[in-house]
């Protein structure tokens, strides 16, 4: 299924995720994270690439949007909006990008990172 | 001189028509006023029973989960979920970030539901019930500052 909205959907959220005015946390669900947008949800996950997939990808990444009463109400993975970007965004690239910086985001890797490399600068390493 | 006088009388009548009429209005809607207050406490009461509610059926839900009782927890999972949904949905009271902390917890629950919905059926137990707990414990912790702030709320 192609759908402009779904489209314009990843850009945005790949955007925000950048530029960490969203932010991601963990889920019950392993390599699952999600978001909140007004008053519905949105998820990312790292999945198996299904047999019939056409994709070439051992991992592939999906979207789910869930409404306020907690259903999904869509999903979509790289190959339903990847026609619908602009020429210089790959579908898959943008999704492995934006769930990698998502799992960052909802482990709270940058502080664990920025912790050791200021402790690494200031040379105060108890060894 | 009759007719000024009725003219008189007139202008009288109709000016002390309108002062009645402003002071039924302003009476009116001190009434009005005190209704949607006695209204809003009401829901704040109710708001705030629902959300403690919410937040021991979720220690209950660590209980259960830590005692592997898949199937109960899935029934307890969706009894909160309810709960929270209809807090989000009917209520006024709620600012942005109140909202979106009981969405988070929705569809974290969900989420949750799932997991154990697919162990269920294929008759194992959820890959990592220790991150189940952690979740839990979070929602727990979202759907507690909400309670704490609408208990401040109702005490002013």
């Amino acid at each position: 299924m192609s759908y402009q909205k779904l489209a314009d959907l990843a850009l945005k959220l790949s955007d925000k995720t950048n530029k960490g005015q969203i932010e991601w946390e963990e889920t019950a669900q392993k390599g699952t994270y999600q978001t909140e947008i007004n008053e519905n949800s949105v998820q990312i996950s790292e999945v198996e690439a299904e047999d019939f997939s056409n994709s070439n990808y051992e991992k592939e990444y999906e979207v789910s949007i869930f409404n306020s009463s907690g259903n999904k109400v869509e999903s979509f993975r790289w190959e339903d909006i990847h026609q619908l970007l602009p020429g210089d965004v790959h579908g898959y690239i943008l999704l492995q990008e934006m769930y990698q910086t998502a799992r960052r985001m909802a482990l709270g890797t940058e502080q664990v990172l920025d912790s050791i490399l200021g402790a690494l600068d200031d040379d105060k390493i108890p060894f | 001189m009759a007719s000024l006088a009725g003219v008189l009388i007139s202008v009288i009548g109709f000016g002390a028509t309108l002062i009645n009429l402003a002071k039924t209005s302003s009476a009116a809607k001190r009434a009005e006023l005190a209704a949607t207050k006695t209204q809003k406490s009401i829901r704040l009461f109710d708001t705030v029973a629902d959300a403690s509610k919410a937040v021991s059926m979720l220690e209950e839900a660590k209980r259960l989960n830590r005692a592997k009782e898949w199937k109960v927890l899935l029934d307890r999972l969706s009894d909160i979920k309810k709960i929270l949904v209809a807090i989000n949905i009917e209520n006024s009271l709620l600012n942005d970030l109140q909202t979106r902390k009981i969405q988070s917890s929705v569809t974290q629950l969900a989420t949750m539901e799932h997991v154990l919905e697919k162990a269920i059926s294929e008759s194992v137990d959820p890959d990592d019930p220790l991150q189940i707990a952690r979740t839990i414990s979070k929602q727990i912790e979202k759907v507690y500052a909400v309670l704490i702030e609408l208990k401040q709320e109702r005490t002013h």
